[in-house]
C-alpha cells in the first residue's frame, strides 16, 4: 500500500467540478484507491463519496491506494490535488 | 362532472393568455414504495433494473440538459451535469447490492436507503458549503424512483405534443428551468409571488402564470381543458366553446401587436414634439436579456443582482458575480448597464442571511439592501469588486440601494474606493470612470435630493417602495393596501423635488418602479421631465409606442394643473382623460387588456 497527504487548495473546496476531475483520474488504476479526511473513508472513484468528505479550502485529505499501479496512482492524484484538479481561478 | 366555464380568481405573476389540458406537477417525495420481497437469486436482475432505469434517466437529463443550453445559456446547464455524474456513479453499486442481500428487499428500497445515507452524511456535515450538492443527489434519487416504480412515470417527459398547462402546488425557479419545453404554455401555483425570481422567469420566458388559488393541484382537475388569463388573473376550466374562441381571438391579436413592437423596437423614444426620454430595461436574470434583443431599449436601466444570491445556498464568490456580470455588460456591447448592490432584506431572504434575517417584527423597516451592506463589508466589497472588475468591457454604472442619508451614503462611497484600490493593488483593470448613482425609495433621501445629488452621476427613483414608505402602508396587507397609490399629490411633489434636485445639479434623473410602465405615470413623469424609464422586457414595446405618441409640451400644462389638484381622484382622472385624447384607440392599439393590467385605465371611475 501506497499512501500520501495533499492539501486541497483551490478556493471553492473539492466541489462538483474539481471532484469530477478527481474520479475520472482515479478510475484510469486498477488499484483500489481511497481518500479518507479524519473518520471519513471513501472510495476516490465514487462522486458521491467525494462529495461527501466535504472538502474545503485547506482541507488535509489522505490519499491511499492498493495494488499494482498504487504508486503511479498516489503521484498521479497528489500532482491532480496541487494544479488545483485542472481548474482555472480567476 | 365538472361545471363548464367555472372561473377562479388568483394573482398575475406573469401576463400573457394560454390554453391547455391541466397536467398536475407533484415534484416532492415519492413516500410509499411497496415493500416487495425478493430471494437472493434476484438481485442479479435487481441490478441490472436499476442501471436500465440509469440509462433512461441518463437520456432524460441530456435532453433536458440539451434543452437548457438553447434555451438559457451554458452557466444553467451546469446544474445538470453535476446530476448526471452523481447519477453515474457505480461505486454505491456494492451497497445497494448489500442492502439487497441482507434485507432481501427490491432494488427501488435499497437504492433509496443508500442515496439517502448519502444525504444524512452531507447534511451533517458541518460545513453549509456543500448543502446545495444535496438537492442534486436528492433529484437523481427521485428521477431513478420514479423510472424503477413505473406506475409513478413522469408525466412530463413522456406526454404526446399537446399544450399543456403546468399545475403545482409550489414552483422554484429550478422547476421551471427544467420543466419548461415546448408543450408548456403556462403555469398555476397554490402559493408563490408576483416578485419572485419563478415569476420573473416565467414572464422572461413568456409564460403566463398565476399564483395564489388554494388546492388546485389537485388530481381530479388532470386533462380538463384550461384556460389561463394572466391579465385578469384567472383560471377558467372546462371553457365553453364561445369562450375559448373568444380567448384564441385574443391570442392571434396579442401576437400581433408584439410583431408591430419587435418590428419597431429601433424606433427612436422621442415625443411628437422632439423631447428625448431614453428607455431602458429592468433585469433581474440573465435570460431576460432576450426581451433586450427582441425589444429593443437603450440599455439595462436596473441589473437586480440579488438573484445569484438567493438560488445558492452559499454566498456568490467574486469570481462567480464577475462572470456573470461580464456576460452581461459583453452582451450590452458600450451600451449602458446599471448594477444595483445587493438589495436583500424585506420579502427577499437568502439562506446565507437567513438567521439575521427571520426574525425582524419588521423586515421592510429592517436590516435590508445597503445597510446590509455596510454592516457586512466582506459581501459589500467582494460584490463590488466584481461590478467593476466588469467595467472594464463596457459601460457599467453602480446603483446602491435604499439610501436613506448623506453619512450612509459617504460610508458606502469610502468601500467603493477600497474596493477600487484593492483591484489596484491586485493589478486587475476596471474603467476608472464607472459612474455610480443612488435608489432614492426612502422619504428621507428624497427631501435631501439635493445635497445627495451633488455626490452622485445619476439619480434613480425607485416607486414602488417610496410609494410604500411615503404612504406608511404595507402593499401586501389588504386592510389597507388601497391608500397605496403613486397617483397621490404627495407623490407628483415628491417626483417632481427629486428631478428638480437631479436636474440642479446635471444628473440624470430615472423611474425604475412599476410607475415607468404604468400608462397613466408615463403621462405625468414625461410632463415632470424625466429622462430615462426603465420597464421590464415585456412592456418595452408599449411605452415606446406611448411616448413617442405624447406631446411634450402638452405635458408639461397638465402637470402644473395636477400640482394644484387636492387629491389623487382628480389626478387620475385628469391623466385618463389625457391618455384617452392622447390615444382614442388605445383598447386595439396595445390590447385592452394589455396595458390595463398595469394601470389604473381597469377601474371604470
Amino acid at each position: 500500500m501506497t499512501e500520501a497527504e495533499f492539501q486541497i487548495i483551490n478556493k471553492h473546496g473539492l466541489h462538483a467540478r474539481p471532484a469530477t476531475a478527481l474520479v475520472t483520474l482515479a478510475s484510469k488504476f486498477n488499484s483500489n484507491i481511497f481518500l479518507s479526511r479524519g473518520e471519513k473513508r471513501i472510495n476516490a472513484k465514487s462522486i458521491l463519496g467525494i462529495l461527501v468528505l466535504a472538502a474545503e479550502k485547506g482541507a488535509t485529505l489522505k490519499v491511499q491506494a492498493d495494488g499494482e499501479d498504487e504508486k503511479e496512482a498516489v503521484k498521479a492524484i497528489v500532482e491532480l490535488a496541487k494544479n488545483k484538479f485542472g481548474m482555472t481561478e480567476e | 362532472m365538472t361545471v363548464t366555464n367555472e372561473k377562479i380568481k388568483g394573482i398575475v405573476a406573469a401576463p400573457g393568455i394560454a390554453i391547455g389540458k391541466a397536467l398536475i406537477y407533484r415534484p416532492h417525495e415519492i413516500d410509499f414504495i411497496p415493500k416487495t420481497k425478493i430471494s437472493l437469486q434476484d438481485i442479479d436482475s435487481e441490478m441490472e433494473r436499476l442501471n436500465e432505469a440509469r440509462k433512461s434517466v441518463l437520456k432524460e437529463l441530456e435532453q433536458i440538459r440539451e434543452r437548457i443550453e438553447k434555451r438559457l445559456g451554458p452557466n444553467y446547464a451546469e446544474l445538470i451535469n453535476a446530476q448526471i455524474s452523481i447519477l453515474m456513479d457505480h461505486h454505491i453499486d456494492d451497497e445497494v447490492r448489500n442492502y439487497m442481500i441482507e434485507n432481501l428487499v427490491h432494488v427501488p428500497i435499497a437504492y433509496r436507503v443508500v442515496m439517502n445515507v448519502y444525504i444524512q452524511m452531507l447534511d451533517d456535515g458541518e460545513s453549509s458549503f456543500f448543502q446545495e450538492r444535496i438537492l442534486d443527489i436528492r433529484d437523481v434519487r427521485q428521477r431513478v424512483l420514479q423510472v424503477l416504480l413505473s406506475e409513478a412515470i413522469e408525466p412530463l417527459s413522456t406526454q404526446s405534443d399537446e399544450p399543456v398547462i403546468l399545475i403545482a402546488k409550489y414552483l422554484t425557479p429550478g422547476d421551471i428551468i427544467i420543466l419548461s419545453n415546448d408543450n408548456i404554455r403556462g403555469f398555476v401555483s397554490e402559493l408563490g409571488g408576483t416578485t419572485s425570481h419563478t415569476s420573473i422567469l416565467a414572464r422572461s420566458l413568456k409564460m403566463p402564470m398565476i399564483v395564489g388559488i388554494p388546492n388546485i393541484a389537485n388530481e381530479t382537475l388532470s386533462g380538463e381543458t384550461l384556460i389561463v388569463d394572466g391579465y385578469k388573473g384567472e383560471l377558467i376550466i372546462h371553457p365553453d366553446h364561445e369562450t375559448e374562441y373568444l380567448y384564441k381571438h385574443q391570442i392571434q391579436r396579442l401576437q400581433k401587436i408584439t410583431t408591430y413592437y419587435t418590428e419597431h423596437k429601433n424606433d427612436r423614444t422621442v415625443t411628437k414634439d422632439g423631447k428625448t426620454v431614453d428607455l431602458m430595461a429592468n433585469i433581474s436574470l440573465p435570460v431576460e436579456l432576450k426581451g433586450l434583443e427582441e425589444f429593443g431599449g437603450q440599455g439595462i436601466g436596473l441589473y437586480r443582482s440579488e438573484y445569484l444570491y438567493l438560488m445558492k445556498h452559499t454566498l456568490p464568490t467574486e469570481e462567480e458575480l464577475f462572470q456573470e456580470y461580464v456576460t452581461m455588460v459583453r452582451f450590452l456591447k458600450n451600451k449602458p448597464v446599471v448594477l444595483r448592490t445587493i438589495d436583500l432584506g424585506g420579502d427577499k431572504i437568502a439562506s446565507i442571511l437567513e438567521q439575521e434575517l427571520l426574525h425582524e417584527d419588521n423586515p421592510n423597516m429592517g436590516y435590508r439592501a445597503i445597510r446590509i451592506c455596510l454592516d457586512r463589508p466582506d459581501i459589500f466589497i467582494t460584490q463590488l469588486k466584481a461590478m467593476l472588475r466588469a467595467s472594464y468591457y463596457g459601460k457599467v454604472q453602480i446603483m446602491f440601494p435604499m439610501i436613506s442619508r448623506l453619512e450612509e451614503l459617504e460610508q458606502t462611497i469610502h468601500y467603493f474606493e477600497t474596493a477600487k484600490n484593492l483591484l489596484r493593488e491586485e493589478k486587475i483593470p476596471f474603467d476608472e470612470n464607472c459612474e455610480i448613482g443612488i435608489l432614492i425609495e426612502v422619504p428621507s433621501a428624497a427631501l435631501m435630493a439635493d445635497k445627495l445629488a451633488e455626490k452622485v452621476d445619476f439619480i434613480s427613483i425607485g416607486t414602488n417602495d417610496l410609494t410604500q414608505y411615503m404612504m406608511a402602508v404595507d402593499r401586501g396587507n389588504e386592510k389597507v393596501n388601497h391608500i397605496y397609490c403613486h397617483y397621490d399629490p404627495a407623490m407628483i411633489r415628491t417626483i417632481q423635488w427629486i428631478i428638480r434636485s437631479g436636474h440642479h445639479h446635471k444628473v440624470p434623473v430615472s423611474v425604475c418602479g412599476e410607475m415607468a410602465g404604468d400608462p397613466l405615470s408615463i403621462l405625468l413623469l414625461v410632463g415632470l421631465e424625466i429622462d430615462i424609464l426603465s420597464v421590464s422586457p415585456i412592456f418595452l414595446g408599449p411605452v415606446r409606442e406611448i411616448i413617442r405618441g405624447l406631446s411634450f409640451k402638452e405635458l408639461q400644462d397638465l402637470v402644473l394643473k395636477l400640482l394644484k389638484m387636492d387629491k389623487r381622484q382628480d389626478v387620475y382622472k385628469a391623466l385618463k382623460d389625457r391618455f384617452i385624447s392622447f390615444f382614442p384607440d388605445w383598447k386595439m392599439r396595445f390590447g385592452e387588456s394589455v396595458i390595463a393590467e398595469n394601470s389604473g385605465l381597469q377601474e371604470e371611475s
